[in-house]
């Protein structure tokens, strides 16, 4: 299968914000960016981050959202961390964020999960969703 | 305001809860808001472990050793059994973090306009977190 390219630079991308601590008054913070552990009903790490091409599809799939925070795709291709925004190969409404270090608890991991997050934080603008019809 | 007064709130400046008989009110609201937001597992999602008893004791136990006026007013995030407080500042931020298994971190952010932002991590403890927060506020 041919690799995917890179989703254009003038594009706008969407995380679904999953959690009220992803965003205080507006601002977005870093959590919204750190990939999950293992849990019980998803028992692999998160290894990409999970993207929607516009706000409706990055919270299309969320229980309850607390609206989606916007990433110009240049400015995180611009990021000194090699970050790629490729398109889901299974949706064509999603995105995915590849280069995200994995959960760890290790320092040297934690202190580059935790500034990548920040890093894309201080992108982010976040954007109200009104709820599907 | 009387010279007593005046002299408690000089006080506050450097006294930390451990050694107050009782929790200055911004400190209690913010042991309270530890305790609270560390019971919400992430905003009720049931998959993501809430933090232990252990964790949250540590976390409130931690910061009674820290003067409550460099403490402020922090945004308390639980992150799958964590518990995060970071304090934000213009472009420099401090991140608290207490684990389920391991010592807690300190990790310290600082945006560079158009260079790499500058950070580090450290194994935490009170003395530090003073430090970076005086650097945070500087």
């Amino acid at each position: 299968m041919a690799a995917l390219a890179l989703i254009p630079d003038n594009e706008t991308v969407y995380r679904g914000m999953s959690k009220s601590s992803w965003c205080r008054q507006g601002i977005v913070t870093f959590e919204a960016f750190l990939l999950r552990p293992a849990t019980v009903l998803h028992p692999v790490p998160e290894a990409e981050l999970s993207l929607g091409r516009s706000a409706a599809s990055a919270v299309n799939e969320l229980n309850k959202h607390y609206g989606a925070a916007a990433l110009s795709v240049g400015a995180v291709h611009a990021l000194a961390h090699n970050l790629r925004i490729l398109p889901d190969a299974n949706e064509a409404t999603k995105a995915e964020m590849h280069g995200l270090p994995l959960f760890s608890t290790d320092p040297a991991q934690r202190d580059l999960a935790v500034t990548m997050a920040t890093d894309l934080a201080d992108l982010a603008t976040w954007v109200p969703v009104p709820p599907a019809n | 305001m009387s010279p007593q007064l005046i002299e408690e709130l000089d006080a506050l400046d450097t006294t930390t809860a451990s050694h107050r008989p009782l929790l200055w009110l911004p400190a209690f609201l913010l042991v309270q808001g530890i305790s609270a937001a560390a019971r919400t597992n992430g905003g009720g999602d049931a998959d993501e472990p809430a933090p232990s008893e252990a964790t949250i004791k540590a976390a409130i136990d931690f910061i009674t050793d820290v003067p409550f006026q460099l403490l402020g007013n922090p945004t308390i995030s639980p992150f799958y059994g964590e518990i995060h407080l970071s304090w934000k500042n213009g472009p420099k931020q401090v991140v608290l973090m207490f684990f389920p298994s391991r010592p807690p971190l300190v990790h310290h952010y600082s945006r560079v306009p158009n260079a790499a932002s500058a950070h580090d991590i450290q194994d935490a403890s009170a003395d530090r977190l003073v430090d970076w927060l005086r650097w945070l506020r500087a």
